[in-house]
C-alpha cells in the first residue's frame, strides 16, 4: 500500500483526489447563502471595509494580521452578502483538502494515506464549519500546508520556483495568523540543515543558505508588510508598523477574549490546546432570534462544529507510534509527520492564556496527516478493524454534518448533546451573540 | 504529473535568484514605507487664518470637520485638556433628532459630537497617534480610571496607553516631550486650570512644538462657565477668527 509502485498500480490517483476535492467543495458550498450569518460574519465585512477604506482594523481581531480583510473587501464588492464574506474560506478550506494529500505523497506516506488525509480534512465537521464562516481561521489550514508542500518539492528538485512559491505562500499564511510560521519554520529549518550538510562546495553551500533566507524570511515579510498597505496609508512608516506589531503581540500574549464576548470562566468553551486531542473538541456559534428573519427559529440557531473524535482522538497515539517509527526504524516520513504535528501544535499547547477551538484548524491539517499514515499503515495488517474504524468515522462525520451548517435533526442533536457541553448549547453562554 | 529534473541550478543561478527575491522584497519594503510617509497630508493656510495657523472652533467636533474639510491625514494629534471623554453608547444615549439631522446634513456617515471626535478622528486617519497633555489634578483622575488596564504603561507624570494598537501617550506639561514632527493641536476649555500653563500656544513654542494648525475649541463637555470665559478671552487675545465648521 505504499510507495510509487502501488500508486502506480492504482491508476488515478489525480482523480480521487479530484473526487475528494470536489466533494469538499460541495459540502462547503451547498446552501451558503442561506445560512444564517453569525455575528463574527457580520463583523468581517464590517472589519473588510474598515480596514481597506480607513485602515482601521476594527472590531474583528484588530491583534490578528489581516489578509482576510483584503480578500473579503474584494469579495464583497464582487459577490456581496454571505458567498462575499465567506467565499475566501469556502475556497481555501477546499483548497486545504488536495494540499494535505500533497503534503503527505510528497513525504513518501503512499496513495492510500494520502487520500485518507484528504478524507479526513474534507469531512471533518470542524473544517467544514469554519469552511463556512467569514473568520480567517480555516486559512491556516491551507497556507503553511501548501507552503511545506511547495517547500518539499524544491527540496526534492531544487527548483528555486518552488521555494519562492513556498515563501509567498508562507508570506500569506503569515497574514493570515502569525501560527502559520511554526510549521513551515520546522520544515524550512530541517531542509536548510539538510541543504547546508549536502555535499558541495563553500559556494554552493552559501548560494544555497542564501537562497533559502531571502525566499524564506525576506519574501514572506515583504508580502506580510504589504497586506498593511490600508495601514500604513494612515500615514505610518515601518518603524510605527513595528511598534503597532509589537501592541498585537502584547495583545495577543494576554488575550482573554474581545469585550463583552466571553463570560468569566468561558462556560461550555473548550479552552486550552493542551486538551485538544484528549477530549472532543467543538466551537460552537449562536445566532440568535431577529424579527423578520425567518431563517433563524424562535429559540435561535446553534452552528455547532465538532472534531470527528474518531480521528481527531486516534492522534496522540499516531503521533507515539510515529515517534517510536521514527526513533527506532528511520522512518523519515513519521519522522517529518511528526515533527510538522509537533510544531503546529506545541506552541499553541503550551500557550499560557487561552487558546480557543477555532486555532485548531492550523493544527487539523497535520493531524489528520497523521492520523491517515497510521491507518494506512495498519491496514496493511488488520484490514477489517481500520475498514470498520474508518465507516464509523465516516458515518459520524455524516452525522455532524448537520449542526456544522446550521441545521438540525434529532438523531444529530443526540450525537451533539453527547460530544458538546450543553453549557455551549445555552444561548446565556453566547454573551457577544 | 511529475516534473521532469532538468539541467541543475548552478550556485551562480542560485544567487541570483536569491538576489532577485531579495531586490523585490527591499523595493516593496521601501514601496510600503514611502506610501506611509507619503500619505500624510498638512493643513494647507487659509486667507481668513490671516497668515496664522491658529483658529477658534465650537468643539472638538467643529475641530474634526475643519481637519477633515481640508483633508488633513495621517497626522499626531496634540490635544490640551482636562477632560477625557469616550463616545457614547448611542444603543443606551440615542441621538436626538436634531442631531441626527445636523449629521446628515454634514454628509457624516456615523454619529459626531464633541465626545466622538477625537476617536473618529483616529478612526478615519486623520490622527496617527494621539498625545494628551493634561492639568496635574486631571491627569491623575484619568490616570486612576485607566489604573487597571493591562495595556497601561506608567512613566513619571505621563503613561501611554494604546488603543487596540492606536498610539495615545498622556502628560502632564512639567512631563511633556515635544514630539519630532510637526503636529494639529486642539486646546479645550478645561485645559485652563490649575497647573496648567495660562498661554498654551507660547508654552508649546517654548517647549519646541511646531504646529500646522491650532483649533481652540471653546466648548468641551467637562467645562465649568469659567472655563469656557478663560478659553474665550485666550482666544480672542491670540487674535484668533472663528473658523466655522464645514457642514
Amino acid at each position: 500500500m505504499t510507495g510509487a509502485g502501488a500508486d502506480s498500480r492504482r491508476g488515478r490517483p489525480g482523480l480521487a483526489l479530484l473526487a475528494l476535492t470536489v466533494l469538499a467543495l460541495a459540502i462547503r458550498s451547498a446552501g451558503l447563502g442561506a445560512q444564517p450569518l453569525t455575528g463574527d460574519d457580520a463583523s468581517v465585512g464590517e472589519t473588510a471595509r474598515n480596514f481597506v477604506e480607513l485602515g482601521w482594523p476594527e472590531p474583528t481581531m484588530w491583534n490578528h494580521p489581516r489578509l482576510r480583510d483584503l480578500l473579503v473587501h474584494l469579495s464583497l464588492d464582487l459577490v456581496g452578502g454571505a458567498w462575499g464574506l465567506r467565499a475566501w474560506s469556502v475556497i481555501l478550506g477546499t483548497l486545504s483538502v488536495p494540499a494535505v494529500a500533497l503534503l503527505v505523497r510528497a513525504l513518501g506516506a503512499g496513495l492510500p494515506a494520502s487520500l485518507l488525509a484528504a478524507l479526513f480534512v474534507a469531512a471533518d465537521p470542524l473544517h467544514l464549519d469554519f469552511s463556512r464562516q467569514g473568520i480567517n481561521d480555516v486559512y491556516l489550514s491551507f497556507f503553511p500546508t501548501a507552503a511545506v508542500v511547495a517547500l518539499l518539492r524544491y527540496r526534492e528538485r531544487r527548483r528555486p520556483g518552488w521555494l519562492v512559491l513556498s515563501g509567498l505562500l508562507l508570506g500569506l499564511g503569515v497574514a493570515s495568523k502569525w501560527g502559520a510560521a511554526f510549521p513551515v519554520g520546522i520544515a524550512a529549518a530541517a531542509v536548510m540543515v539538510e541543504a547546508l550538510r549536502a555535499p558541495g562546495s563553500r559556494r554552493e553551500r552559501a548560494a544555497e543558505a542564501a537562497l533559502l533566507a531571502s525566499c524564506l524570511t525576506l519574501l514572506p515579510l515583504a508580502v506580510y508588510v504589504l497586506t498593511y498597505w490600508p495601514w500604513l496609508g494612515r500615514g505610518h512608516g515601518l518603524a510605527e508598523l513595528l511598534r503597532f506589531h509589537g501592541a498585537m503581540a502584547f495583545e495577543t500574549s494576554t488575550h482573554l477574549g474581545y469585550p463583552g464576548t466571553k463570560l468569566p470562566g468561558f462556560p461550555g468553551e473548550v479552552v486550552g490546546a493542551w486538551r485538544w486531542f484528549v477530549q472532543p473538541a467543538w466551537y460552537v456559534d449562536y445566532i440568535p432570534p431577529m424579527p423578520g428573519r425567518d431563517a433563524i427559529p424562535p429559540g435561535g440557531l446553534f452552528v455547532s462544529g465538532v472534531a470527528n473524535p474518531l480521528v481527531w482522538l486516534a492522534t496522540l497515539p499516531a503521533a507515539a507510534w510515529a515517534g517510536q517509527r521514527w526513533l527506532r526504524q528511520r522512518d523519515a516520513t513519521a519522522g517529518w509527520l511528526l515533527l510538522l504535528f509537533l510544531a503546529a501544535w506545541v506552541p499553541l499547547a503550551l500557550a499560557p492564556r487561552p487558546i480557543w477551538t477555532n486555532s485548531a484548524l492550523a493544527v487539523l491539517p497535520f493531524s489528520s496527516a497523521l492520523v491517515a499514515w497510521a491507518a494506512a499503515r495498519l491496514h496493511q495488517a488488520f484490514r477489517l478493524p481500520v475498514r470498520l474504524w474508518l465507516a464509523a468515522a465516516l458515518l459520524l462525520s455524516a452525522l455532524l454534518w448537520a449542526p456544522a451548517v446550521g441545521l438540525s435533526t434529532r438523531p444529530t442533536d443526540a450525537v451533539l448533546r453527547t460530544l458538546v457541553s450543553p453549557l455551549a448549547l445555552e444561548p446565556s453562554s453566547h454573551p457577544g451573540s | 504529473m511529475r516534473e521532469e529534473p532538468g539541467a541543475p541550478v548552478t550556485a551562480r543561478a542560485r544567487l541570483i535568484w536569491a538576489g532577485a527575491v531579495a531586490a523585490l522584497a527591499l523595493a516593496a519594503l521601501a514601496a510600503a514605507e514611502g506610501h506611509g510617509r507619503g500619505s500624510r497630508r498638512s493643513f494647507l493656510p487659509r486667507p481668513e487664518l490671516r497668515g496664522r495657523p491658529v483658529a477658534m472652533v465650537g468643539s472638538a467636533a467643529d475641530a474634526f470637520r475643519v481637519w477633515r474639510a481640508a483633508g488633513v491625514r495621517g497626522r499626531h494629534l496634540l490635544v490640551l485638556t482636562g477632560q477625557w471623554s469616550k463616545p457614547r453608547s448611542l444603543e443606551a444615549h440615542p441621538p436626538a433628532p436634531a442631531e441626527v439631522r445636523a449629521a446628515r446634513a454634514g454628509g457624516e456617515r456615523e454619529f459626531l459630537d464633541a465626545e466622538s471626535a477625537l476617536f473618529t478622528a483616529a478612526r478615519v486617519g486623520i490622527a496617527r497617534s494621539l498625545e494628551v497633555v493634561m492639568p496635574p489634578s486631571a491627569f491623575t483622575h484619568r490616570l486612576g480610571e485607566v489604573a487597571g488596564l493591562k495595556e497601561l504603561e506608567r512613566g513619571d507624570g505621563t503613561f501611554r496607553l494604546p488603543f487596540n494598537g492606536f498610539e495615545r501617550r498622556f502628560s502632564t506639561p512639567r512631563a511633556f516631550a515635544a514630539p519630532m514632527e510637526p503636529v494639529l493641536v486642539l486646546v479645550e476649555p478645561t485645559w485652563f486650570a490649575e497647573g496648567a500653563p495660562a498661554d498654551p500656544l507660547g508654552w508649546l513654542s517654548s517647549e519646541g512644538v511646531a504646529f500646522d494648525l491650532a483649533l481652540l475649541a471653546l466648548e468641551d463637555p467637562a467645562a465649568s462657565e469659567a472655563e469656557r470665559r478663560a478659553a474665550l478671552a485666550f482666544a480672542q487675545g491670540a487674535g484668533a477668527p472663528f473658523l466655522e465648521a464645514a457642514e
